[in-house]
């Protein structure tokens, strides 16, 4: 006769004596279930994944504009070459500010004037090229940062230099150190501006004051909510911390 | 689906379950998990240096508030990344996202496809995602939301 129900029927046993575990650990177990059966994401999976918040957060910033200034408009240029106005087109990776190619949002106030240009995945020229006497528009691969989402100078350039950016944005969907992120932060921050004491900001519906010279904020925005201990005293600096959860009630 | 709180060390029991059962892990997203073992385990306190010491021996009344303070904190870090390992996003989510930018656009701007483009290739963000939940995972979901934090005061 095997053993084997008489050490189950042990087991059973002992659970019986102890304490059913309380609600929230149960639940945290069926969630790390699911999680553990998740499937790794393919390649365009993780690139869409990473992309997706792209757009969310560019979608906040729209928001925020929107709040700001209630009779401006916001109005989508689709690519000039076969574009659409219903489907935006976005860089997968690192790009130009192409008009041809990629979508972009011309933010304009009340009274029609336009305020920036908001993009995705734009490369800029760093301030290091321009600071080192480096040719506007000829800035090799290293001398050149991306911006997740940012707002640029009206009618900016292929290769916006650093002080056509009125605010740039790093988006971060979790994964990896919020302490990381926020060194990435603060290195778009050098490459974009000189600290000074603060100023009325480029983009002042989305920070009024920054300290830096040109005055873009730059911010580092996380779906990790542990990112929030880091706001402090990064912001001294001229970069900000945002938590942006996913959409998690809207998605149905 | 409603989770209703035991007791104060609910929080830490769940947090030590997650620390387990991420240290044990074996599977394709090993790096995640290892992430998720490192956030929900165990700290030790630093200790207190000079006169931060006395200060700490005078204020030993706050140190119980301060340890719930930071084992809610620590739960809702290693929360919300099981959260996003649990439910990767999916069309539904790209449904959600295109709803608020289509909320900032007039009528005749709104927006049906996102794509991304690779040279010359566009490729449609909604056909490459994942799967959806079903309606039990995302009442489970629902449930556990309640002990995420919101967004910012910023709401960006």
């Amino acid at each position: 006769m095997s053993t084997t129900p008489s050490i189950a029927a042990g087991v059973k046993k002992k659970k019986k004596n102890q304490p059913a575990p309380p609600d929230l650990v149960k639940a945290v177990g069926a969630l790390f279930d699911i999680a553990a059966k998740a499937p790794p994401p393919l390649q365009l999976q993780a690139m869409a994944r990473d992309k997706l918040y792209e757009m969310l957060v560019l979608a906040r910033l729209l928001r925020v504009f929107r709040s700001a200034h209630p009779k401006g408009s916001i109005i989508h240029r689709p690519p000039s070459k076969g574009g659409k106005a219903s489907e935006v087109v976005v860089a997968s990776k690192p790009a130009l500010a192409d008009r041809k190619r990629f979508s972009h949002f011309d933010l304009l106030d009340a009274t029609g004037q336009t305020m920036g240009e908001a993009w995705t995945s734009v490369e800029f020229e760093s301030l290091s090229w321009a600071h080192n006497g480096g040719v506007p528009g000829k800035a090799p691969r290293q001398a050149r940062h991306e911006l997740d989402v940012c707002v640029l100078e009206p009618g900016a350039g292929e290769r916006p230099s650093h002080s056509q950016i009125f605010a740039g944005i790093s988006c971060k969907d979790v994964r990896s150190s919020s302490k990381e992120n926020v060194r990435e932060a603060l290195g778009l921050r050098r490459e974009t501006a000189f600290l000074q004491p603060p100023v009325p900001s480029l983009a002042p519906w989305l920070v009024t004051d920054v300290p830096a010279e040109p005055s873009a904020p730059i911010l580092l925005i996380s779906s990790d909510v542990g990112v929030r201990k880091y706001s402090s005293p990064v912001d001294a600096l001229g970069v900000y911390i945002r938590f942006v959860r996913r959409p998690w009630e809207a998605e149905v | 689906m409603r989770i209703t709180l035991q007791g104060e060390d609910d929080l830490e029991q769940a947090l030590r379950e997650i620390h387990l059962r991420a240290s044990t892990y074996e599977g394709p997203l090993m790096h995640q998990f290892m992430e998720l073992a490192k956030l929900s385990a165990p700290v030790e306190p630093d200790e207190p240096v000079g006169e931060e010491l006395q200060d700490k021996r005078l204020s030993s009344a706050n140190a119980e508030p301060a340890r719930r303070n930071e084992t809610k904190e620590r739960f809702e870090e290693a929360l919300s990344l099981l959260m996003v390992l649990a439910f990767p996003v999916n069309s539904g989510t790209e449904q959600a996202v295109r709803r608020e930018l289509n909320e900032v656009l007039a009528r005749d701007q709104q927006v049906e496809s996102m794509q991304m483009r690779t040279g010359n290739r566009k490729t449609s963000l909604r056909r490459n995602l994942g799967r959806r939940p079903t309606k039990q995972q995302i009442a489970l979901r629902g449930a556990l939301l309640e002990f995420l934090p919101r967004e910012t005061k910023e709401d960006l």
